[in-house]
């Protein structure tokens, strides 16, 4: 077991020694029945796009399941944060999940207030219009 | 002796002048570690649960991560992802980010490309 997790970590070695070097924050790299998990706070949005830029040249197309790369750029309560869709709108939604009632839209790149996160996934936020409401956290980095 | 005694008090007066000044020091320390500690602190409970027992992911959760890609159905097997369906190569990574940061045990991917 002990030498899998040694090739493993060989295997994507260079996307650990990359986060190390962009200091990602509290970065843990552990071995669960043949899968490698990395995870860690990246401050910035564009960090994070590195790392799974590697992870892909590595592992193309994410195929080989033996990797778990949970580094994330959401931006933490009390900051100013961006909304990084693709190009569409983010829904503002009235409770944490999706099967809750949109009640408002951030516009792509709109810069947002993060009052609180609820959970790994969502975020309660605040526009400059003063709208409120949950967010997917995956849309938000830091501004 | 007197002299001695006095000596002692001094030392006694002037060090616990330090300890005091020692302990306010320490006090403001702290003040300014109080707002990165609580940033720590949310952080150790996202990454925590990979050194020690896994959380499991839900069925509510998966599905907030893989709705913007209706091509793409995903299954929860004993806290393993496996995906199926039909993706554009382009919109890969962004769905594999939003299901891995959900930290599932394992990511199954069987998806073609459009």
């Amino acid at each position: 077991m002990r030498r899998f997790f040694m090739a493993l970590q060989d295997k994507y070695k260079e996307l650990i020694d990359t986060a190390r070097n962009a200091g990602v924050q509290n970065l843990q790299v552990s071995e669960q029945n043949n899968v490698l998990h990395i995870t860690g706070e990246a401050s910035n949005a564009q960090t994070k796009d590195t790392l799974w830029n590697i992870y892909n040249r590595i592992d193309p197309d994410f195929r080989a399941g033996d990797l778990i790369l949970d580094v994330n750029a959401s931006a933490s309560a009390g900051t100013k944060a961006k909304v990084v869709t693709e190009s569409s709108n983010l829904n503002i939604r009235k409770g944490p999940g999706t099967d809750q009632p949109v009640i408002g839209k951030a516009a792509h790149h709109e810069i947002v207030t993060v009052l609180s996160k609820t959970n790994d996934q969502w975020s309660l936020i605040r526009t400059n219009k003063g709208a409120e409401g949950y967010v997917y956290s995956q849309y938000l980095a830091p501004a | 002796m007197t002299l001695r005694i006095l000596k002692g008090t001094l030392l006694l007066i002037l060090s616990a002048g330090l300890l005091d000044l020692s302990c306010k020091g320490r006090e403001k320390d702290k003040d300014i570690d109080a707002t990165p500690n609580i940033d720590t602190v949310s952080t150790v409970d996202t990454s925590a649960p990979v050194t020690t027992a896994p959380e499991t992911v839900t069925e509510a959760q998966l599905r907030d991560a893989t709705k913007d890609f209706p091509g793409v159905t995903a299954t929860l097997n004993n806290g393993e992802v496996t995906l199926t369906g039909i993706i554009s190569r382009d919109d890969l990574p962004r769905l594999m980010q939003s299901v891995q940061a959900l930290n599932p045990k394992k990511v199954n991917n069987n998806l073609t490309f459009k």
